[in-house]
């Protein structure tokens, strides 16, 4: 069982973003919230990566309860709705920037980079900034950015809310690449 | 900031960095040249300040003197030369401030911009 949540619930004051929320994934298993705006998909994706402290219940990651772990140690890729890159740097950097966080040797971060973004079909773009890039192009660089410290959770908020069909379709189909056999 | 919002920052959490690395790498980098443009107005104003310094500090040459106050007393002594000179390097510090002050408000604004497309998309 990779993903577990138990009764889980979150309170903004009196507002209840999530109340109640049981559900479990498991290894290598691709599993998507759906629901209405406003429903509570946001909060519990930032649940699980320990962006917010549920009020109640437990969250457990492979057998371990992860409540009380810091984002920074929970190991997550999280692609955010807006993408959120980085924008005083380059896509190249973007995607580094896990890796340099985690002490990787320049050689074997460039090549996990370069691998990313060659799978990705980015590689003639890793000089250039987010704002010089389109709306789909920067999903992907958010997508190798989340990839690139080897994540042993993926979560995605909303990840075609702002691509096309055409290339929410292109993705959707290419998707069985990056879920682990 | 609030324009830009905290999701770079939150970003940059989920990938491992402390709180102090997502500072020096993500959010200083991205206000840096608002910050710039915020000291170069802010040191604008300091240099050119008069009556605050003649009123309260007392204007003690050497001391607690600004240029324009330099500028006055000089004038007051029949010195013109010094007084002009004095002058003549107030206007190039003014000259060189809003060539810095443009130059960093370029940079900043479009930066600021595209924080808030980003956001708003």
């Amino acid at each position: 069982m990779s993903i577990e949540l138990k009764n889980v619930s979150k309170r903004f004051g009196e507002v209840a973003a999530v109340s109640n929320v049981s559900f479990s994934v498991k290894e290598g298993e691709l599993l998507a919230l759906l629901g209405p705006s406003g429903g509570g998909k946001t909060t519990v994706l930032r649940l699980i990566a320990g962006l917010e402290v549920p009020t109640e219940g437990d969250i457990f990651v492979r057998g371990q309860r992860v409540n009380d772990i810091k984002v920074q140690k929970r190991n997550i890729g999280f692609v955010f709705q807006n993408y959120a890159l980085f924008q005083n740097m380059t896509v190249f950097k973007n995607v580094a920037f896990g890796l340099k966080i985690k002490k990787w040797k320049s050689a074997d971060l460039k090549n996990r980079v370069s691998e990313l973004l060659e799978l990705l079909g980015l590689a003639e773009l890793e000089k250039r900034f987010p704002h010089q890039l389109s709306g789909g192009q920067r999903q992907r660089v958010a997508i190798a950015r989340a990839l690139a410290p080897k994540p042993s959770v993926l979560l995605l908020d909303e990840p075609f809310g702002a691509v096309d069909a055409k290339s929410a379709r292109t993705f959707a189909n290419g998707w069985s690449v990056f879920t682990p056999t | 900031m609030q324009a830009t919002g905290s999701e770079q920052e939150q970003a940059a959490l989920t990938l491992g960095a402390s709180g102090w690395q997502t500072f020096w790498r993500v959010t200083l980098p991205s206000v840096k040249w608002g910050l710039i443009y915020g000291v170069i107005l802010c040191n604008a104003r300091a240099m050119g300040e008069f009556g605050a310094v003649s009123v309260i500090s007392g204007h003690i040459t050497g001391q607690t003197d600004t240029m324009p106050l330099r500028v006055e007393k000089l004038y007051n002594e029949y010195n013109s030369a010094a007084a002009f000179a004095v002058a003549s390097l107030l206007a190039l510090l003014a000259l060189l401030t809003l060539g810095i002050k443009n130059f960093s408000g370029m940079e900043a604004g479009p930066r600021l911009r595209i924080g808030r497309a980003g956001t708003a998309g």
